[in-house]
């Protein structure tokens, strides 16, 4: 039986993974964790999942910048010591920063292991009963090889799923029309794609334009976009063994 | 007063090795069934008994407080750890204290003899061993003997006695030795015996009164009062007058009072309590633990409890008050005993961490210290 623990950003990377999870790797919703980790304000997000007997934590930590917080009121160490978890990942936006310095920040909160950007590795730790235990971790930095967050991914995930296609290449002429004159902070890359994923969600779904991202996550098909494929192919070996990488 | 600080335990009972350090004035000592709680207890008594074999039975007949007339050779031997070459048995115990090393070795061999060799070497009376000549049938024709020595380290000095015993030694004769640790089995309220050191202090007694009162509030007074045999009989008096033996009350104002008595005789010393949750219900936690803890203080006890109860567990922690009091000082460790497979068998290992940190840790995930 595993134990994965998979820290993210916010609601929406819990949602879209959590679909992402359930449609194409066969995770189920379950209403408990065995870690007994729970909400602790109403800016985190927990859900739990389950395939044949093992288990995954989904934590979106309260947003951006949030992880150390996440850790420290969690207890997170304590937890990775005290607890019998086979895996930690990481999910974090990249936005303007390079792998270095996102893994250095991620790692700064983790005091007996640490992450390694786009590798699983094995950390040999030392539990409280002075017994050795293995646990693998993986950072997931979003997207992969540019600038930017979970919309970016979004957006191109978006455009190479057929039925999508047309619509979000005119949301993003739209959006990009803006930029000039009527809202000059559309400039800012991140920005302007927060506003091309809401654009889009508003107007694939008009009746549901003011309700959150989770909505709109599971009525878009993303087994569909192969570029979110690449990116989420760290997922598949949740509750498998890990492809560990040996010098 | 001996406080202990840290105990290595060697090739006694499940335990092929183990230390634990950092001791705090209480020590709650938690895990699964089987996992070593009341070993660890014992290991701690034997570090004071005399260079006797009365004496450790003293301690491991504690186990068999339901049934005292159990073998005691088949109680001594199966204190050895059982992954230990059989050629040369040992136990080695150890212990830092206040006052210094304390050690208890106890080595030697087990062989089988035959029964009327036995008989020879063994510890019976020259009338039980004539009994048994008497009925030959009942001499086994064979039966074990060991042989060894037992090494005793206290802060003053070290000794060292050969000792010998068969499986034929039903009891061993000695004197009762003065302990300095005292211990509460699990159901050593039913023994009775709870009021000796009460009824002879009268602050002491009021105290108790009161505590005894929350539990129940027609206690007026507790004393020996005389049977119509001529008996003495531990009893409550009532505010209505009325006398009763502890025998027709529960075992919680039984137990109460064990642990009330034997603190008593703990002063400047250590007291185990094996349990503690025997007989007690849940809800008298919280008025005894502070009060047992804030009397250990007072009476410079160092207390090791041992407990499966989580009810137990969280009221000895709320004794800690954590949510106020920060981790400096903290009065309590917790040692959590776990029983884990080793290439040669099977060992315990423990982990000891602070009050806080297990206060802390189950409020926000499920830190599980019974395990």
């Amino acid at each position: 039986m595993m134990t994965e623990l998979v820290l993210v950003e916010g609601v929406s990377d819990v949602q879209l993974i959590s679909y992402y999870l359930q449609n194409v790797y066969g995770w189920k919703h379950e209403k408990s964790n065995i870690l007994g980790i729970f909400q602790l304000d109403e800016h985190e997000h927990i859900e739990n999942l389950s395939k044949n007997e093992n288990q995954l934590i989904l934590c979106g930590v309260g947003g951006n910048g949030k992880f150390a917080y996440f850790v420290e009121q969690h207890r997170v160490n304590d937890m990775i010591v005290e607890k019998d978890i086979s895996s930690l990942m990481v999910v974090t936006d990249r936005d303007e920063s390079s792998d270095v310095k996102v893994t250095r920040v991620i790692n700064n909160s983790l005091e007996k292991i640490s992450v390694k950007a786009g590798q699983w590795m094995n950390n040999s730790i030392e539990d409280s009963f002075k017994q050795q235990k293995i646990i693998s971790t993986y950072l997931l930095i979003i997207p992969g090889n540019e600038k930017g967050a979970l919309e970016k991914a979004i957006i191109d995930a978006l455009n190479d799923i057929p039925e999508e296609t047309d619509l979000i290449q005119k949301v993003v002429q739209f959006i990009d029309s803006l930029k000039r004159e009527l809202v000059p902070e559309l400039n800012q890359t991140n920005k302007a794609n927060k506003a091309t994923v809401g654009t889009f969600f508003s107007v694939r779904a008009p009746k549901n334009a003011m309700r959150s991202l989770g909505i709109f996550i599971s009525k878009i098909d993303w087994s569909k976009s192969e570029s979110l494929k690449m990116l989420f192919l760290p997922f598949q070996y949740l509750g498998e063994g890990k492809p560990i990488e040996t010098k | 007063m001996a406080f202990i600080k840290s105990i290595e335990i060697n090739q006694f009972r499940g335990i092929q090795k183990l230390t634990v350090s950092g001791f705090s004035n209480i020590n709650l000592i938690a895990g699964d069934n089987n996992s070593g709680k009341t070993t660890f207890l014992e290991a701690i008594q034997l570090l004071f008994v005399k260079s006797q074999l009365s004496s450790i039975k003293n301690v491991i007949n504690q186990r068999t407080v339901i049934n005292p007339n159990s073998s005691f050779y088949t109680s001594f031997i199966k204190m050895f750890n059982i992954e230990q070459n059989k050629e040369q048995l040992e136990i080695d115990i150890y212990a830092n204290s206040s006052n210094g090393p304390l050690e208890f070795e106890l080595s030697g061999c087990e062989r089988t003899v035959s029964g009327e060799d036995a008989l020879q070497l063994s510890t019976l009376s020259a009338r039980q061993k004539t009994q048994y000549k008497r009925s030959p049938a009942i001499i086994p024709e064979t039966a074990k003997i060991f042989t060894g020595s037992i090494i005793t380290q206290t802060e003053k000095k070290t000794v060292e006695k050969e000792i010998r015993c068969t499986s034929l030694d039903n009891g061993i004769p000695g004197t009762i030795v003065k302990r300095e640790v005292h211990y509460i089995p699990s159901f050593g309220h039913l023994r009775y015996d709870l009021l000796r050191n009460i009824v002879e202090n009268q602050e002491y007694k009021k105290l108790v009164i009161d505590i005894l009162r929350q539990f129940d509030d027609s206690i007026e007074d507790i004393c020996y009062t005389k049977a119509d045999d001529g008996t003495y009989l531990e009893s409550i008096i009532t505010k209505n007058n009325v006398i009763l033996p502890f025998s027709v009350y529960g075992d919680g104002i039984k137990k109460i009072l064990y642990i009330l008595n034997k603190l008593f005789d703990a002063t400047d010393s250590l007291l185990l309590i094996d349990e503690i949750e025997t007989g007690l219900h849940k809800k008298y936690f919280d008025i005894l633990f502070p009060v047992v803890f804030a009397l250990a203080r007072k009476l410079n006890v160092q207390v090791f409890i041992a407990t499966h109860s989580i009810e137990a567990i969280e009221a000895i922690l709320r004794y800690g008050n954590y949510e106020k009091n920060d981790s400096k000082n903290d009065p309590i460790k917790v040692i959590t005993l776990k029983k884990v497979e080793v290439d040669n068998g099977s060992n315990i290992v423990a982990r000891n961490v602070t009050g806080k940190y297990v206060y802390d840790n189950r409020k926000v995930f499920e830190f599980e210290v019974r395990l």
